[in-house]
């Protein structure tokens, strides 16, 4: 290997032989891009020895020719003007290295993304363009340099934020592939939002019947250390090592001793909303957070406590001290990060036509809590106003959904899960009418189309059109709308409003996303690489996304995305260490001054001034964005492979100067 | 006009289930029925909207229009519908129960008198004048023999359509038409 590498160096110190591909791409580039001009012109550039055209550039015949260009005519440099190096470069750069040609000898050029797609109108200018970015992708291609990948140890631990379904999901599997798992959940149990329903679609299995097993699975697995009660407060590090600092909020109980009895629940004297059943029962200040909670431990709410001890007296075990206030902080590194941290629901109140003040109007999730045994009601559907049974309930759609007032995203679950509603009350309760007001129904999942039937068969009533209004009318509720097919207005007489309130990313996601030093999109969520191709990877190597925290997802998506990112995260650590591209900034230490301008500057905190009097830069950290470089005033910092000698001559060649 | 849902008619649609609209719950407005209805064009007949105003129980806006029975029922849509509902069922069970409501077009009766009493929904009289006159060979249909005649009414007498269709023993078809071998 040693060998065939210094053999490399020697060829490449030679003058550049530069090969010119240039690919049609069916008639994504032809189509408006005349390929015979630019190939012609492409051998009137300065070094280059060979040009060639093909119909698909990427498939094996045309990797080929490009080997056989590299043995047979020597060609030590490669331009191919093709699509995006987002999806295509790592083809090129693997055929470049099974030839022994250092795989940074390799210049893409898109005349796609940039130019035939977007001047497809016109051809003559868009010919014009991609022959002037083949010329400058030549240009600095004759001043690449080989480089060599660096290995970086990875750790074989990962970190779960938000213990929900998607990250049992994924934790479960890395534990099971033999990795530490760390969960960090914020509320008092794991079980997320999932915990709180009553049925899932489109089967109707009991949600606690299937969650509550994973969930037991997970305080059995001896690799998974759970913190719940628990929030990040500081993420360190890179790629396979990194440094986190949980805060382990305070529970005033010694969870070592707990044994979830529930006897200090029964004796505390102060009663205060319940979050879990949203807030139309009360709990305890001392408390556990439900039924079947994972830990079953009891949890004291410090900002309602009146500190009466009667807790303290009553627990038998003594696991309770009420004078403990400080929270606790856990350290620990980890090689990967999966963020699961679910999503919130939208505030009906933005939505003043909705009247969400009157208590017989109630989101979806409220109803969901009603229905579920273990809640407020036992399962009953009651009117909150006057406790009696309603004999119509409508459902409005898309509230604070597919609005360009709140959010303009679809939140996807809602119609299936308003169905599934309308569909298991009218199961128990045949003689209630339901009306669901929609405005698209996508019910887009296995199974859901016939979900969606049974729910007319059992007569559910579908009105197409948004609701306008709300407004009371004694002791009853007139919901106005329109009804699109037939024509006119309509007004429903009901007893029971259900907002499907939309999906939105979860408080604290800004933080989040600043501390990881991962993006968010328009809409508020975290977001992916790539939404076909990349869809659970972000912009920071090794923190992974899973999860409602992506965007609006139903359960059987936010597992199988949660088991997508440690899938992900696994074959990152299986090696226990990964090649980074070496695409990173080089100090040259005789020309630098220790200004500290670049340290300043660097958003991955990747250069620093260590005590021996030097600039450092984290390979792992950095990523090569060449800031520093731009900014050094005595140009000391050498960005590899966008070096100034090669970014100068793109530049000259498309501005036509002289070298 | 503002409609009002309170306390949904459910009478309808159970009747026209029983009727023979079986599949009418399965409907979901897709609109395939009436995209290629023949009459809809020009007619008040929209059959899409007829679906969804069974479900919905408004049984005067159906009834009262009377815009059902101007259905072909050439069956396009029952063929077509991907959902298997049934439009035409629908039409041919509304129209049962609007007739036993009473509401049934002038037109319908006179359909109806003219097969109880002719044997043919539309008057041939001229056609078999003009046979004569050209000495092709006399008509052989249900209206050309008493006999036949006779077997259509006993049909008819024998279920309540009579009663249903108004049709009266004293019936004079119009113009100058003949009861058929009188």
């Amino acid at each position: 290997m040693a060998k065939s590498q210094s053999k490399k160096k020697k060829e490449d110190s030679s003058c550049p032989k530069i090969g010119v591909y240039v690919c049609h791409c069916g008639t994504n580039i032809a189509g408006s891009v005349n390929i015979e001009e630019v190939v012609n012109f492409s051998k009137t550039i300065e070094n280059v020895s060979v040009v060639r055209d093909h119909m698909y550039l990427c498939s094996e015949q045309g990797q080929n020719i490009i080997k056989d260009d590299i043995k047979k005519e020597g060609i030590n440099r490669v331009v191919a003007a093709c699509c995006s190096p987002r999806t295509h470069e790592e083809i090129f750069r693997k055929t470049l290295n099974s030839t022994n040609l250092n795989k940074y000898l390799y210049e893409q050029v898109n005349i796609r993304d940039q130019c035939s797609w977007p001047h497809f109108k016109d051809k003559e200018n868009a010919t014009n363009k991609a022959k002037q970015l083949v010329k400058s992708g030549v240009y600095r291609a004759s001043e690449l340099e080989p480089l060599e990948d660096r290995k970086l140890s990875v750790l074989k631990s990962a970190l779960v934020i938000g213990g929900g379904i998607s990250g049992i999901n994924a934790a479960l599997d890395l534990a099971r592939g033999g990795y530490q798992v760390y969960i960090v959940e914020r509320d008092p149990s794991i079980g997320g939002k999932m915990a709180q329903l009553d049925k899932t679609f489109p089967t109707n299995d009991c949600s606690a019947c299937i969650l509550a097993p994973m969930m037991v699975d997970v305080s059995n697995t001896p690799n998974i250390e759970l913190l719940t009660y628990s929030e990040i407060e500081d993420v360190s590090g890179h790629i396979g090592k990194y440094h986190v600092v949980v805060r382990k909020k305070q529970t005033s109980v010694d969870w070592e001793k707990c044994n979830g009895c529930g006897d200090c629940s029964i004796v505390c004297p102060v009663k205060v909303d319940n979050e879990f059943n949203c807030n139309m029962d009360k709990r305890k200040a001392i408390y556990i957070q439900f039924q079947q909670a994972i830990p079953m431990k009891a949890v004291i709410d410090k900002t309602k406590c009146i500190k009466c001890k009667l807790c303290e007296k009553r627990c038998q075990v003594g696991a309770i001290d009420i004078s403990k206030n400080d929270d606790e902080f856990v350290e620990f590194d980890v090689g990967s990060i999966i963020v699961t941290t679910g999503y919130d629901l939208f505030d009906p109140n933005k939505k003043a036509e909705y009247d969400y003040d009157h208590p017989n109007v109630i989101t979806s999730l409220e109803l969901e809590r009603m229905m579920c045994a273990s809640g407020p009601t036992k399962g009953e559907i009651l009117r909150p106003s006057d406790g009696r049974k309603p004999h119509t309930i409508s459902f409005i759609q898309c509230v604070g959904s597919r609005d360009e007032k709140t959010n303009d995203y679809c939140s996807r679950i809602c119609c299936t899960y308003s169905i599934k509603h309308a569909r298991l009350l009218k199961e128990k309760y045949p003689d209630i009418d339901m009306f669901i007001h929609y405005i698209d129904l996508r019910c887009f999942g296995k199974g859901y189309e016939e979900y969606y039937r049974m729910a007319r068969e059992k007569g559910v009533k579908f009105i197409r059109g948004r609701i306008s209004q709300v407004d009371s009318i004694g002791d009853r509720l007139e919901v106005s709308g329109d009804d699109d097919t037939l024509g006119e207005q309509i007004s429903v007489v009901a007893d029971l409003v259900v907002l499907a309130v939309a999906m939105e990313s979860p408080k604290g996601t800004k933080k989040l996303a600043n501390l990881l030093n991962i993006s968010t999109d328009k809409t508020g969520f975290f977001k992916e690489i790539h939404p076909k191709l990349k869809p659970v990877s972000t912009d920071s190597d090794g923190i992974f996304i899973a999860g409602a925290c992506q965007g609006p997802k139903e359960i059987p998506d936010a597992v199988s995305q949660g088991k997508a990112a440690a899938s992900a995260a696994s074959s990152l650590m299986s090696k226990g260490e990964i090649e980074i591209e070496p695409l990173f900034a080089q100090i040259i230490e005789d020309l630098c001054a220790r200004c500290r301008t670049c340290e300043s500057l660097c958003t991955y905190k990747a250069i620093r001034y260590t005590e021996e009097d030097k600039m450092e830069v984290d390979i792992a950290l950095c990523k090569g964005c060449g800031v520093c470089s731009a900014a050094c005033p005595s140009g000391a910092i050498k960005a590899n492979h966008f070096t100034t000698k090669q970014v100068r001559m793109q530049i000259l060649a498309l501005t036509g100067g002289n070298k | 006009m503002k409609i009002v849902l309170n306390e949904t008619n459910k009478a309808l649609v159970n009747k026209v289930i029983e009727y023979g609209g079986k599949r009418v719950y399965e409907c979901f407005q897709c609109g395939m029925c009436a995209s290629g209805c023949p009459v809809a064009s020009d007619t008040d007949h929209k059959i899409k909207r007829t679906m969804h105003q069974v479900l919905l129980g408004l049984d005067e806006q159906i009834l009262d229009k009377k815009a059902i029975w101007l259905c072909t029922t050439c069956f396009m849509c029952l063929e077509r519908c991907p959902q298997n509902a049934g439009p035409t069922d629908v039409v041919f069970a509304l129209r049962r129960i609007s007739a036993e409501n009473g509401i049934i077009p002038e037109a319908q009766i006179e359909v109806a008198n003219n097969i109880y009493h002719l044997g043919h929904a539309v008057t041939v009289q001229k056609g078999i004048t003009l046979r004569a006159k050209v000495k092709a060979p006399p008509l052989t249909t249900a209206g050309s023999d008493k006999k036949y005649i006779l077997e259509i009414q006993k049909v008819v007498d024998s279920t309540h359509a009579g009663k249903l269709l108004k049709i009266k023993k004293d019936w004079k078809p119009k113009g100058d038409d003949v009861i058929a071998c009188d």
